[in-house]
């Protein structure tokens, strides 16, 4: 009889534990979880490190590409990156971040030699800006447009060219509970 | 006679070696698949969701060097007729295969039924040669959370 119990609380607890659903990966007790940092999350309309990120390749990689930046060959010219300015509605955002991804970048490709801001010998300058604007919907829609901007000038002060890149947030309707 | 013994010992032999290699890359294991996209010898598309496989295509890939940098430009095609919100990262990789040590995220763009979308990017480096190109449904740690929590309706 005992036996007969035992086997029953037995069989219960294994039935039982196949009714645990598929736990979510968070890390224990904490709640918290290390993520892929290429991905794309947001908890608000801001910018994340990953959106720094993908701004400061994209424009950079566009300077890269142009023709006013090929005709450098292997000449190597010295470039001021300038302090990269924030035009945005948001004090907050980290501007030194994207500088060092975009003299990241540009370093990488070694197609150009980055001197320091208080150089007095170099042939251009890099002026970049990051500016912003902002929808606001019904029920706490907003929508977000960030774009960062470079122009390229030479010592003279003329324009060798602009480049930009586009990043837009969409903030969904506050849910009702 | 023993001659013609010992050579037909040894053609039969030679058919026990295991192949152990697809390709001539002996470093390389090659899995029989359907997700990985190879039409071109230095581009390929991984479709990185299962919902994908056989709706989208690599159609063209170009490369052109600007300066001493690689650029490539790789064209999807969307060959259903749902319209798919998806993400896209790339990773260059040099001659060798190795990967180029590269700031890469996931990027975010819409694919219209039927559309081709191109996307272009250069090597930062200049030993930059080949190109993987992953495609997926959007994913991130907010939305997995979002899929498995027990209480969705």
């Amino acid at each position: 009889m005992k036996l007969a119990r035992l086997t029953l609380i037995l069989a219960a607890g294994v039935l039982l534990s196949a009714c645990q659903s598929n736990p979510l990966l968070t890390g224990g007790q904490s709640n918290i979880s290390i993520v892929d940092s290429g991905d794309r999350g947001h908890l608000s309309a801001q910018l994340t490190m990953a959106d720094y990120t993908e701004l400061a390749e994209t424009v950079t990689n566009k300077m890269l590409a142009s023709r006013s930046v090929q005709k450098w060959g292997n000449r190597r010219p010295r470039l001021i990156l300038a302090k990269l300015k924030n035009n945005t509605d948001n004090e907050s955002i980290r501007m030194q971040d994207i500088y060092d991804r975009i003299t990241e970048t540009l370093l990488n490709s070694g197609v150009l030699r980055l001197v320091d801001t208080s150089a007095t010998n170099f042939e251009y300058v890099v002026r970049s800006e990051l500016s912003s604007n902002r929808q606001y919907g019904s029920d706490g829609q907003q929508l977000v447009g960030y774009k960062l901007e470079f122009k390229l000038m030479t010592i003279d002060g003329e324009m060798k060219g602009q480049w930009s890149g586009l990043l837009t947030l969409a903030k969904g309707k506050r849910s009702f509970l | 006679m023993n001659i013609i013994y010992f050579l037909i010992i040894g053609f039969l032999l030679t058919a026990c070696n295991t192949v152990n290699s697809i390709g001539g890359q002996p470093n390389i294991r090659n899995h029989q698949q359907n997700t990985v996209s190879t039409a071109h010898p230095r581009a390929r598309l991984v479709a990185a969701s299962k919902k994908l496989v056989g709706q989208i295509d690599l159609v063209n890939v170009r490369f052109g060097t600007v300066g001493q940098l690689q650029r490539a430009e790789v064209s999807v095609q969307n060959l259903s007729d749902k319209r798919y919100s998806l993400e896209y990262m790339y990773v260059w990789e040099d001659q060798q295969g190795f990967k180029i040590n590269q700031n890469t995220v996931w990027k975010r763009f819409t694919l219209e039924p039927r559309a081709i979308e191109s996307f272009q990017t250069i090597g930062v480096t200049p030993a930059a040669y080949g190109l993987t190109l992953t495609v997926r449904l959007p994913d991130d740690f907010f939305i997995h959370q979002y899929k498995t929590d027990p209480d969705r309706k």
